[in-house]
């Protein structure tokens, strides 16, 4: 009886220190990752400012929110096709696909084109599952919003956090450089919706500060992707960086300092920058890098096709 | 009989603290967002952040939590942040750009406290967070970057 006793006791206390690891890692561990994902390298920057770096790259939010701002009318033919993601084979193909959907699901979102969001999540889903961090992004919940149409706000605010949980960790698990591939993903499909609208209104002075301001979050990605440039896969993407980053150099960005204001809105506290930012580029030069980036952002889907 | 009795007993309070242990389980940060995030409407979540520090040491500055973000001109944000109730410490939240002061959730001069902070970027680039707690208390909160609107 006391050897029955003692077993139910351990059993017990095995339970519950299980149960509490995977609250405390919010994922199930029936997986392996493979030693080529893992990146045991020396990095030329810090974790700490690498973390610091991704937060200041990329988000598809602002960008999507600008287009439809401007009255930019929603059009699926700046979004990448889904058509070919079950062809994207290998980790690379798939970080990078992620952060391309992910951008558009942004933009979708941003529209509340809830019909076509399924079609998206379900292969960002595919895409998770396939770098084992299918567990941060919940599906489920995602495609109940998105079928019944509701509460949208949750719709785009589960994405976006689902995104965040993915790169947290991977960055967290020695896998960083998948994360930096999700993120230039999302910078060049951002770039390709916000190159579209450009075209179509290239008077629009706004949307031309846009393309020229990425000079400086351009800057931080190449930071990120440069500390995997012994990597041989990186090469070819770090090569097409460097020549959008070339065409930036002639990008002049000067500013003029003004004292911040703080007023109570509302009972809210509200800053108001009086800062002045001046972007200077050319016509010719504006188009040269819109050509580049639907050129890369094309090779990247036509690689994963 | 009596020691399987004595047996029983201890199963039975180990059922019950397992138990309780479980329900009464401190907020998490996650949990925090989670209560924090309930409330938008017409604002985009993009980035948050969890500040656990510790209390202030005798004669020591109080810790700071710094965190980096990139704004862009032409949009409005908010920073909110929201303490755990398990924890005594309120958070102040400082926005910099560069090594400029904008703006901070706590007003010394007034004692008048604000549990966001909006920003209208007009310059895109780094901007530095600063969490810490009022009177250097320990404390826990969790610190949401919403996108408000396109100026």
């Amino acid at each position: 009886m006391r050897k029955i006793l003692t077993a139910i006791v351990l059993g017990l206390l095995v339970l519950g220190a299980c149960k509490s690891d995977q609250q405390k890692k919010g994922l199930s561990d029936d997986f392996e990752v493979p030693d080529s994902v893992l990146y045991k390298g020396e990095l030329e920057v810090s974790e700490q400012a690498m973390e610091e770096i991704v937060q200041n790259v990329s988000s598809p939010v602002e960008m999507a929110a600008l287009i439809k701002s401007i009255g930019v009318p929603f059009s699926k033919d700046y979004l990448a096709t889904t058509d070919y993601a079950d062809n994207y084979n290998t980790s690379f193909k798939k970080a990078l696909g992620l952060g391309i959907f992910g951008a558009d699901l942004g933009y979708l979102n941003m529209y509340n084109k809830t019909g076509q969001v399924i079609d998206y999540i379900a292969t960002i889903k595919n895409l998770a599952d396939g770098i084992h961090v299918g567990q941060f992004f919940d599906f489920t919940t995602l495609k109940r919003l998105a079928t019944n149409n509701q509460n949208l706000d949750s719709l785009m605010y589960i994405s976006v956090q689902n995104f965040n949980q993915m790169d947290r960790y991977l960055r967290e698990n020695n896998r960083g450089k998948l994360s930096s591939l999700i993120i230039a993903g999302i910078w060049v499909e951002s770039m390709y919706l916000l190159s579209g609208v450009v075209e179509e209104r290239p008077d629009s002075p706004e949307l031309k500060e846009k393309i020229g301001e990425q000079k400086i979050i351009l800057g931080n990605l190449m930071l990120l992707l440069n500390n995997y440039k012994r990597d041989e896969k990186f090469q070819k993407i770090i090569a097409d960086f460097d020549e959008i980053a070339t065409l930036y150099e002639e990008v002049k960005i000067t500013y003029e300092k003004g004292e911040p204001q703080a007023v109570e809105e509302n009972g809210m506290l509200v800053i108001k920058q009086t800062d002045k930012q001046f972007v200077e580029m050319s016509d010719e030069l504006l188009f040269q890098i819109i050509e580049k980036v639907k050129k890369m952002r094309n090779d990247i889907i036509i690689i994963n096709g | 009989m009596k020691r399987m009795h004595k047996y029983f007993s201890y199963l039975i309070l180990l059922i019950v603290f397992a138990g309780a242990a479980q329900t009464s389980m401190a907020q998490s940060g996650q949990e925090l967002l989670e209560i924090c995030t309930m409330d938008i409407t017409d604002l985009t979540y993009l980035k948050d952040f969890q500040a656990k520090l510790d209390a202030a040491q005798p004669g020591e500055e109080k810790p700071v939590m710094r965190k980096t973000f990139m704004l862009k001109k032409g949009n409005q944000y908010r920073f909110k942040v929201c303490n755990s109730k398990d924890y005594p410490g309120e958070a102040i939240l400082q926005v910099y750009d560069s090594n400029r002061l904008m703006g901070t959730t706590y007003n010394v001069a007034t004692g008048k406290s604000y549990d966001s902070i909006d920003i209208k970027c007009t310059k895109t680039g780094p901007y530095h967070i600063f969490l810490s707690y009022k009177e250097g208390e320990p404390g826990l909160s969790v610190a949401i970057l919403y996108h408000v609107k396109v100026l």
